[in-house]
């Protein structure tokens, strides 16, 4: 769907708006503003196709294929990260039901199941949904071509992502003993430590040591970083370049 | 026939428990790409158990957090080729989580179709009585109780059909 375009004027007028409101009154103005929020509350007509008090499941306007149904939280969020647990639950149960019912419905030969979260991700829409989409060959939809990554870079994403996934899983103590090694001893970090591990975990921990000194170094940049966002719910907080990994 | 997933083939595992598995593979789309998958090896979103679908999405919204804190990712896809026909190319389901930039090259987009009102109402009248039936689980949870028999059976038919057509890849 296209985004509404403003005029210069009305733009520096919103901006000027904006700048005055408490979060509450912006959220409100979010609600008033999303067009889901209004098929929501049943100001514009829809094709509902599922609907209970927390989440909805009505047809795409504009679908891909015939069929694409749009599940969304009947609360207003815009990307994944702010939603609550319970609602991601509730959501997961609909698209599975949603997904199964297309494929046995409209004999379609599978279902995608599309999320985007943000503009990078080529979100169009300011209410979080999760797109279910009845496929057939050679539809040419969501069409790309696999690559191979290389194992270096596997590796690197793995070191920046670890941590902080660790931290949001809440891993077991056992887990995040081993993981946190190398964080304490960073003074000797160029020292062998062959008892360094005593519950070793298999695979992953060779890569580790050889590693260690980088981690240290990345795990000094994330520190700050992890303590102003105490909440991972606010997953739009701390989007740094540290983008690098990508280029 | 092997599964890359069930034997952890091209795989690095970030995180694992009893029902699910996060690792990062090697055959992508993009850099940074995440996959959240069933430990039990099962086809498609259809035969996996209303539990471990819940599980498994629950981690991948956890990804999608991860990545937009940890890779610097500006937005994140979540994407389930279910079935050959949306892509998928190994019978084992799995989530897929894509860290996304703005300079990634990557267009995972659809062109809108414009159906009338009337081509909707047709479409919805389609869904609604599947959508009423009662929900029957399926797979290794196979509920089998009075008059539900052939739904069941039906079911299993076609889940034996999608993964027929699974194995007939290169």
């Amino acid at each position: 769907m296209a985004e509404p375009e403003l005029t210069a004027e009305q733009q520096a007028e919103l901006q000027e708006k904006l700048k005055n409101m408490s979060p509450e009154e912006l959220a409100e103005l979010q609600k008033q503003q999303c067009i889901f929020c209004q098929i929501i509350a049943g100001k514009i007509p829809s094709h509902k196709v599922y609907d209970d008090k927390e989440v909805i499941a009505i047809l795409d306007i504009h679908p891909a294929t015939k069929g694409q149904v749009i599940v969304m939280s009947k609360e207003h969020y815009a990307i994944m990260p702010q939603i609550p647990p319970t609602i991601i639950l509730k959501l997961s149960n609909v698209v599975k039901r949603v997904s199964h019912v297309l494929l046995r419905a409209l004999k379609v030969e599978g279902t995608s199941v599309f999320i985007a979260n943000g503009d990078a991700a080529g979100q169009t829409t300011p209410h979080f949904m999760i797109h279910v989409i009845p496929r057939s060959h050679g539809d040419g939809i969501l069409e790309q071509t696999p690559k191979i990554i290389e194992k270096e870079l596997i590796t690197k994403t793995k070191e920046a992502l670890q941590d902080k996934l660790n931290q949001i899983l809440e891993v077991t103590e056992e887990v995040q003993q081993t993981l946190s090694t190398p964080k304490e001893t960073p003074v000797k970090e160029e020292v062998e430590e062959p008892e360094e591990e005593p519950e070793a975990k298999e695979k992953p921990k060779p890569k580790k040591k050889k590693t260690a000194k980088k981690k240290a170094a990345a795990k000094k940049q994330e520190e700050p970083e992890e303590e102003s966002t105490p909440a991972p719910a606010q997953g739009g907080a701390s989007l740094d370049d540290i983008a690098n990994l990508f280029k | 026939m092997k599964c890359e997933y069930c034997e952890r083939i091209g795989q690095e595992v970030l995180y694992e428990d009893s029902i699910a598995v996060i690792a990062l593979r090697d055959n992508v789309l993009t850099a940074g790409q995440i996959t959240v998958y069933p430990k039990k090896h099962s086809p498609i979103l259809e035969t996996i158990d209303e539990k471990t679908f819940q599980h498994c999405f629950q981690l991948a919204s956890k990804v999608s957090i991860a990545a937009f804190e940890s890779l610097g990712s500006q937005g994140t896809n979540i994407l389930i080729q279910n079935g050959l026909a949306s892509g998928q190319t190994t019978p084992h389901f799995a989530i897929e989580v894509i860290p996304r930039i703005p300079s990634d090259n990557l267009s995972l987009k659809w062109n809108p179709t414009n159906p009338t009102q009337d081509d909707l109402a047709m479409t919805l009248s389609q869904i609604i009585p599947e959508m009423d039936k009662p929900v029957v689980e399926i797979g290794d949870e196979v509920v089998v109780d009075g008059g539900d028999t052939e739904a069941v059976l039906e079911q299993q038919d076609e889940n034996n059909f999608l993964l027929k057509s699974l194995k007939r890849l290169p």
